[in-house]
């Protein structure tokens, strides 16, 4: 099960990598015709590129996550105060009142536990602990 | 993993902890700022990018360019994410075939054992994988269409890429996890000399 869920866990984090890249090229191209297999094609080219600094630059790799880590602090600092300072206020009512059920689904509370599925992606780093 | 790691039943868990606190503040904190800068939800979620938080950058910094600068960051992290990723499954593919649980598992924990390529074994093994299990990526959005309440707060969940730090840790070199401890002022995880 672990491996299996592995495997799936690169998948998804190369499909979010590819899609949020082909995101900003619509972004930045508004005349760029979106289809869903350049995404595809995106997410293999990471897959590839994982595997690359994986295996032919191994001996790289504790300096690659090094200065990786060094960019997550400071791009959470960087995205934290433009956010804070450029973005437009929304009122503190609507932030923390505010609940929007999308999905349609019957309930709030069904909508909540749902949304909670995607946000437990979020603890997939705790698995080689547990290993 | 935690083989790798000395004393791993004390540091492991102290690195859960630490990174689960502190990614947990930072998570929260810029929760918090993108719900206040979010602006219009709908158009936020409609938006054509597929993904509202580079909607949401894009409307901050007033530009595109903005936009793509911020969201470069997110995206370099979750590319370094799938790294990772790829790093623990291999092991993963590898500890468990020295198990005999895989398929053609004497071939690869035996190349695994004996020659440094081998990591190019369990790599295609997996890229096998990976690319059987692709075509499925093609239609994420039909699954979860009209649930984009759930994809907003996927997105603007800045712990799920915050998450693998922790995995970082526990994957790196013990350099770094001493660097990243000290660095951060948090309670050291330096292994005790002598005890294994």
């Amino acid at each position: 099960m672990t491996v299996v869920a592995w495997q799936a866990a690169i998948a998804s984090g190369a499909f979010l990598a590819g899609t949020m890249i082909q995101g900003l090229i619509i972004l930045n191209y508004p005349n760029y015709v979106a289809q869903q297999w350049h995404g595809t094609l995106l997410i293999w080219g990471c897959v590839i590129v994982a595997i690359f600094v994986n295996t032919i630059m191994s001996s790289l790799l504790p300096f690659v996550e090094g200065g990786l880590l060094l960019v997550h602090i400071l791009g959470f600092v960087a995205i934290f105060i433009i956010l804070v300072y450029m973005a437009p206020h929304g009122s503190a009512h609507d932030v923390f009142t505010q609940f929007v059920n999308g999905g349609n689904w019957p309930t709030q509370g069904l909508s909540t536990m749902v949304g909670l599925i995607g946000l437990v992606f979020a603890f997939v780093g705790k698995f080689p602990a547990i290993r | 993993m935690s083989e790798e790691i000395q004393d791993a039943n004390i540091n492991v868990p102290r690195s859960i902890f630490a990174s689960m606190i502190l990614n947990g503040c930072m998570g929260f904190a810029i929760l918090l700022a993108t719900l206040f800068g979010i602006g219009d939800i709908t158009s936020a979620l409609n938006s054509p990018t597929k993904y509202p938080f580079i909607f949401i950058f894009a409307q901050a910094t007033g530009s595109a360019g903005g936009g793509t600068a911020m969201a470069i960051i997110i995206v370099v992290m979750i590319f370094a994410a799938t790294i990772g990723f790829t790093a623990t499954s291999s092991r993963m593919i590898w500890a468990f075939a020295r198990d005999r649980g895989l398929p053609f598992s004497p071939f690869l924990s035996k190349v695994a054992m004996t020659n440094p390529l081998s990591a190019w074994k369990c790599e295609v093994y997996q890229l096998m994988s990976n690319l059987t299990g692709a075509p499925e990526n093609i239609y994420p959005n039909k699954r979860s269409g009209g649930n984009n309440s759930r994809r907003l707060s996927l997105c603007i969940n800045q712990p799920r890429f915050i998450s693998h730090l922790e995995q970082h840790i526990l994957a790196l070199d013990r350099w770094v996890l001493l660097d990243l401890f000290r660095g951060l002022g948090l309670p050291s995880v330096a292994p005790i000399e002598g005890r294994h």
